[in-house]
């Protein structure tokens, strides 16, 4: 642990700098998945079953998008401040999450024992860890934590936060570079607890509320209320660290673990099997992200010093006048959408103060309208369905009228619905010769209820999945030119009445809580410092990559071989048989003396990296060097 | 006429050879300097003294940590892949260690199949994001 305080610029230690001037390091935990794929045989009594080895280390479990039958799921840790990983804890399947969080936790006390002086921990974790029995462990464990909370139904529905959200948000923030915007309520205490009762935690919780894009049949996060999607953050800063908005940004600067994980999978083969055994696997993948951190200090060394990087985390807010919510969520997710028919009730049974709730639903159905306006969607000519039988090849019984692509349609904002109405989500993008297409899917259980499932998949029972069906990717929609339906959408609905009555104060702004008694704040902005690791890791790899690497054996003497002694000398412990001492052992495959004098010659070491790793280079090496003065080359003795 | 057709289009003469001198691969020289980082920083010696043993089999880690290094290293999408790349060179890569001969394959699957807790946990000190 003294070599990361050693490689690692004192800069790198001020980490996260909040309001009130505190100091944190943010660490990213998230739970990522190695695959595998079982090899099928057919069932066969004349030959032995096949031997699963993997079965031992992996389990069936969700692999994303991965094809696989076998998961194996590992915690990695990201210094996110220095881009190093910590460590990486797996298990077979999704494994038990609280003894790993753990494990992770009692890592980062370690961590935090050996670097005396370096700032507390605080840290970011995804939804998966989004539970009160997580946030327990970690606050337990003594460290902050910022979290996707994924518990909705236990906070969505607490009192406090409902109070909340029914007064409306004052605070609107929108990422740079993002079309997504999203209203911030703010609950400052909140008693979050199991839904067991068992574990309870205090914490301060942050609630954002986005219109469902259009684009977007399902959000892939976050809790679908009324043409809403509720997202939660829970963090343990209180207000006069950060604010609301600055919670969220922070959060959704998480996406740098997504990016590191991404260019490992490049660089490194983490991911990848080496040997059926469970311990062996979890070695390798020490060594792997041990290798990612040391091409860091090296890069580092290579380019002279590693560049420390200062950002000053500001998140544009715009205030407006709190509008009440009238249609509070309740974190109990809806049993299908709303029909046509009940989103035009809805809007003639809203109170005329609630206009814009009742602009919502009407523009629902004005949706849902538009939808049964449009036509079947466009099938192309190798577009059919892949669990379509052609007509030629359907059963006789009746059930030859499988519905194919055209019977599936499309409507206006680009999303498939299936001939029951259902929202065919998209699952896959598939590069073909005849473009990209996409894989749509039904959802969950929604087919074995279906009255029309026999006409839909024939009489194929039970289920394994879901209708599917392959199609070219839609174009999408631009809003100028689906303006009759888009302008009523609940957003734009929203956003256009939100301008005539709020008194819009100045935008973009620097953010602010919302309240009217804003905490008192040592420094105005958030301040962000990390190394740029990325590029030292890179310019390491990429420097030596085909690099001339020769070596040179020691001359082979000439010297007479000795003659055969004809009395062979035996040492005590060889008359008594004792087996070797572990000196002995390891000696074993020492290197002859006679090779030792060989050489090793690589090109393309700068001289700060050859003194950094106590290389010897041509000028080290004296007059008359056989590989001349050029100042480009090390020599490597085996010796040194 | 002919003569001047063959002189244009004339080139430098090929000579082949049976014998078989692969060039290393290009992820070599960075290995070379991993692992040479390591050693200037001491922890080849304090790997040398972590073991492990089974009923009848012994094993050093020293050996079983430079080979997963250099796996990971080459980027190879598995153990033979990487057998595969250093063959012809495996003594330079080992004498950087001050060993013989790198593991076998067949040798670290063994090893790694006799890994237990107690010796990864030997490691652990080791283990830093430096």
């Amino acid at each position: 642990m003294s070599d990361l305080i050693a490689h690692l610029p004192a800069a790198a230690f001020e980490g996260l700098r909040d309001h009130a001037g505190d100091h944190w390091l943010v660490v990213d935990l998230d739970p990522t998945c190695m695959t595998s794929l079982l090899h099928s045989e057919a069932d066969d009594a004349t030959r032995p079953a096949p031997h699963q080895a993997r079965r031992d280390v992996a389990a069936p479990g969700y692999a994303g998008r991965k094809r696989a039958d076998l998961v194996r799921t590992r915690m990695t840790a990201l210094l996110a401040n220095a881009g190093r990983w910590l460590f990486s804890f797996a298990q077979p399947g999704h494994g038990q999450r609280l003894p790993v969080l753990r494990r992770a936790c009692d890592a980062l006390r370690t961590l935090h024992r050996f670097l005396p002086g370096a700032p507390p921990v605080l840290v970011r974790a995804a939804g998966a860890f989004g539970y009160a029995v997580y946030a327990a462990t970690i606050q337990t464990a003594g460290h902050p934590f910022l979290l996707r909370c994924s518990d909705d139904r236990q906070v969505l529905s607490n009192p406090t936060v409902q109070a909340v959200l029914a007064q409306g948000s004052a605070v609107r923030m929108r990422e740079p570079g993002s079309q997504v915007e999203r209203e911030v309520f703010d609950v400052p205490t909140l008693q979050w607890s199991s839904a067991d009762g068992r574990f309870s935690v205090t914490t301060r919780m942050v609630v954002t509320r986005r219109a469902v894009l259009a684009s977007q049949a399902r959000p892939t996060v976050g809790h679908r209320h009324d043409g809403w999607v509720y997202e939660l953050f829970a963090v343990d800063l209180p207000p006069s660290s950060c604010s609301a908005a600055e919670v969220v940004s922070l959060y959704l600067g998480r996406g740098l673990l997504e990016r590191a994980l991404g260019q490992e999978d490049a660089e490194l083969p983490t991911d990848r099997w080496i040997c059926s055994v469970g311990l062996g696997q979890d070695l390798f993948q020490r060594l792997c992200q041990w290798v990612w951190n040391q091409r860091v200090v090296l890069g580092s060394a290579l380019l002279g010093g590693v560049a420390v990087r200062q950002t000053e985390w500001i998140v544009p807010v715009e205030s407006q006048a709190a509008v009440p919510i009238a249609s509070l969520p309740t974190g109990i997710p809806s049993a299908s959408a709303p029909t046509h028919a009940a989103l035009a009730d809805a809007a003639l049974a809203c109170a005329p103060a609630d206009v814009a709730l009742a602009d919502a639903a009407l523009a629902d159905a004005a949706l849902a309208d538009a939808a049964l306006a449009c036509g079947p969607v466009e099938a192309a000519p190798d577009a059919a369905a892949p669990d379509a039988a052609p007509a030629d090849d359907a059963p006789a019984d009746g059930a030859s009228a499988r519905y194919s692509a055209n019977d599936f349609v499309r409507d206006a904002q680009g999303v498939v619905h299936c001939p029951a109405g259902e929202v065919m989500r998209r699952v896959e993008l598939r590069p073909r010769r005849s473009g990209l297409r996409e894989r749509l899917e039904a959802p969950t259980g929604a087919c074995p209820p279906c009255a029309q499932r026999v006409a839909c998949r024939g009489r194929e029972q039970p289920f394994a999945r879901a209708r599917m069906l392959d199609l070219p990717v839609h174009a999408a929609v631009p809003r100028a030119a689906a303006a009759p339906v888009h302008a009523a959408t609940p957003a734009t609905g929203r956003a256009s009445r939100a301008v005539d009555a709020r008194q819009v104060v100045d935008a973009p702004a620097v953010a602010r809580p919302p309240s009217s008694d804003p905490p008192p704040w040592r420094h105005p902005v958030l301040q962000w410092t990390d190394v740029a690791a990325s590029q030292a890791r890179t310019a390491f790899v990429e420097a030596l990559a085909r690099e001339h690497f020769a070596w040179l054996p020691a001359p082979t003497t000439t010297a007479a071989t000795p003659a055969r002694p004809t009395i062979a000398l035996t040492t005590r412990a060889q008359r008594a048989r004792r087996g070797r001492t572990w000196t002995q052992l390891v000696e074993r495959n020492d290197c002859p003396p006679e090779r030792l004098h060989s050489r090793l010659v690589i090109t393309g070491i700068p001289a700060e990296l050859a003194a950094a790793i106590g290389l010897r280079t041509p000028a080290t090496c004296g007059p008359g060097h056989p590989f001349g003065p050029a100042t480009e080359s090390s020599e490597v003795v085996a010796t040194a | 006429m002919s003569n001047e057709r063959l002189e244009r289009t004339a080139g430098p003469t090929i000579v082949a050879s049976p014998e078989s001198r692969k060039a290393p691969p290009p992820w070599m020289v960075q290995a070379t300097v991993v692992l040479q980082a390591w050693k200037h920083e001491g922890l080849v010696e304090a790997l040398r003294g972590l073991r492990w043993q089974r009923p009848s089999k012994h094993f050093v880690l020293m050996d079983v940590v430079l080979v997963l290094r250099l796996v990971a290293v080459s980027n190879a999408r598995g153990l033979r892949s990487f057998y595969g790349q250093i063959r012809g060179h495996e003594v330079a890569l080992s004498l950087l260690w001050g060993r013989d001969r790198l593991l076998s394959r067949s040798g670290l699957l063994t090893a790694l199949r006799a890994l237990d807790d107690a010796c990864l946990a030997q490691l652990e000190p080791l283990f830093c994001p430096t």
